[in-house]
């Protein structure tokens, strides 16, 4: 049982690591990094970013190992939506995120101030539901590794199911490291605390226009390819 | 402050347009080049591999007219048929993988090639019109897979093991010619 979990693993940091996935985990890194110094905010919502990862994988694994949902056609399903929805979610969240900043610098009104904060607290929401959408749009090469690699192993190991999880993991550690990095480091150095303070309204900015970027660029992708 | 903002956004603007410009003009104008052996010059005669848009879905023997149809194949001959898969729009790992791919074909079955033994097909997993054969293999994305096909039998193989290689051009292509060379085995 070690082996394929180490495989599925290894398999996960493959798929991380590879230009497309890696454009999602730089939007998840910037989507993490908004609130920097909100000490927890970091290393929590790149949590449940990595557990909407695992929350993706192993449903889908489970709808294959259990259910028996033939590879080829989920596989297509998914690629082709992941191509579809992918850029308009970033663009979207992108947009909701600058406009989160408007209000609160707004004219004081309680309401919209209010508003603000409460999608606010909902940011450590939106890395879950960014991990699973991330997780869902495969691309060509997250597929084959996924569909093509991983799934026929977790057929063969006796206990296969656990195996999406850990590659789940190992796709999502480059932006779990980076949130608790993150977390650290605002905890322990206070000067630098200090200084994203004060750059906090540009962190918000860069964040968003990072986010509309990749988003465009995933537009920009299918517009391409339909 | 408002000013200050609007410089800011107009700088994270240029700088993302341009970061994505970039690798996306990069991309929208990616092809798949022919990639030269390293053999010496092959003669005239040397067959070239078929372009990736849209091949035919029969082998590509130089003996035989570009538009043939399946019922025009030889079917006698035992054959080891090179299928690469991919989707329309290409990423960076997938175009890698076609090139080596050919490169490995070009320089270590030139005389395969040219007798029919070993043909090659790049195949659009998202056109209709390949239908028969994307069912045939199971295909839903970028995967390369060998079919061997004898008098009697069609077998199928799924290469998976070329995604744990990218970027390691010499094992990548080791891979392929000793798989490619296994399948010629079973057919001999």
């Amino acid at each position: 049982m070690a082996m394929p979990i180490v495989a599925a693993f290894s398999l996960g940091l493959l798929t991380a690591i590879s230009p497309c996935p890696l454009a999602t985990n730089i939007a998840a890194i910037a989507y993490i990094s908004n609130r920097a110094t909100e000490r927890k905010y970091a290393v929590s919502t790149s949590a449940l970013y990595t557990l909407g990862r695992i929350l993706a994988y192993s449903v889908i694994g489970m709808l294959i190992i259990r259910v028996g949902l033939e590879v080829p056609g989920i596989a297509m399903f998914l690629q082709s939506t992941g191509e579809r929805v992918l850029g308009p979610i970033l663009i979207a969240v992108g947009i909701i995120l600058l406009n989160i900043h408007r209000i609160r610098v707004g004219s004081g009104n309680v309401k919209l101030s209010s508003l603000g904060e409460r999608v606010s607290r909902w940011g450590m929401v939106g890395g879950f539901l960014l991990g699973i959408l991330f997780a869902l749009a495969f691309c060509p090469y997250s597929a084959v590794l996924y569909f093509g690699v991983l799934i026929p192993l977790a057929l063969k190991s006796s206990g296969g199911l656990a195996l999406p999880a850990v590659f789940a993991i190992g796709t999502g550690l480059p932006v779990l490291i980076f949130g608790i990095a993150l977390s650290f480091g605002v905890t322990r150095v206070s000067s630098w605390f200090d200084r994203i303070t004060r750059a906090q309204t540009t962190i918000r900015i860069v964040t968003s226009w990072i986010l509309i970027g990749i988003g465009i660029y995933y537009v920009a992708l299918w517009i391409h390819s339909a | 402050m408002k000013r200050r903002l609007k410089a800011h956004l107009m700088i994270v603007s240029i700088i993302t347009t341009l970061l994505i410009t970039v690798p996306l003009l990069s991309c929208a104008t990616q092809s798949v080049p022919e990639v030269e052996p390293e053999a010496p010059s092959p003669p005239a005669t040397t067959p070239t591999i078929p372009e990736a848009s849209n091949p035919p879905v029969v082998p590509s023997s130089p003996t035989q007219p570009e538009n043939s149809t399946p019922s025009e194949t030889p079917t006698e001959i035992h054959r080891v048929e090179v299928v690469y898969f991919h989707r329309t729009n290409r990423c960076h790992s997938c175009t890698y993988a076609e090139e080596q791919i050919r490169y490995t074909l070009e320089t270590y079955f030139l005389g395969e090639l040219e007798s029919g033994m070993v043909t090659f097909q790049s195949v659009d997993v998202q056109n209709p019109d390949n239908a028969e054969i994307i069912e045939k293999c199971g295909a839903y994305t970028s995967q390369l897979f060998l079919i061997t096909v004898t008098n009697d039998s069609e077998n199928v193989e799924h290469v998976e093991e070329i995604w744990k290689l990218i970027g390691e051009d010499e094992d990548f292509s080791n891979l392929v010619k000793d798989k490619i060379t296994d399948a010629m085995e079973r057919v001999a």
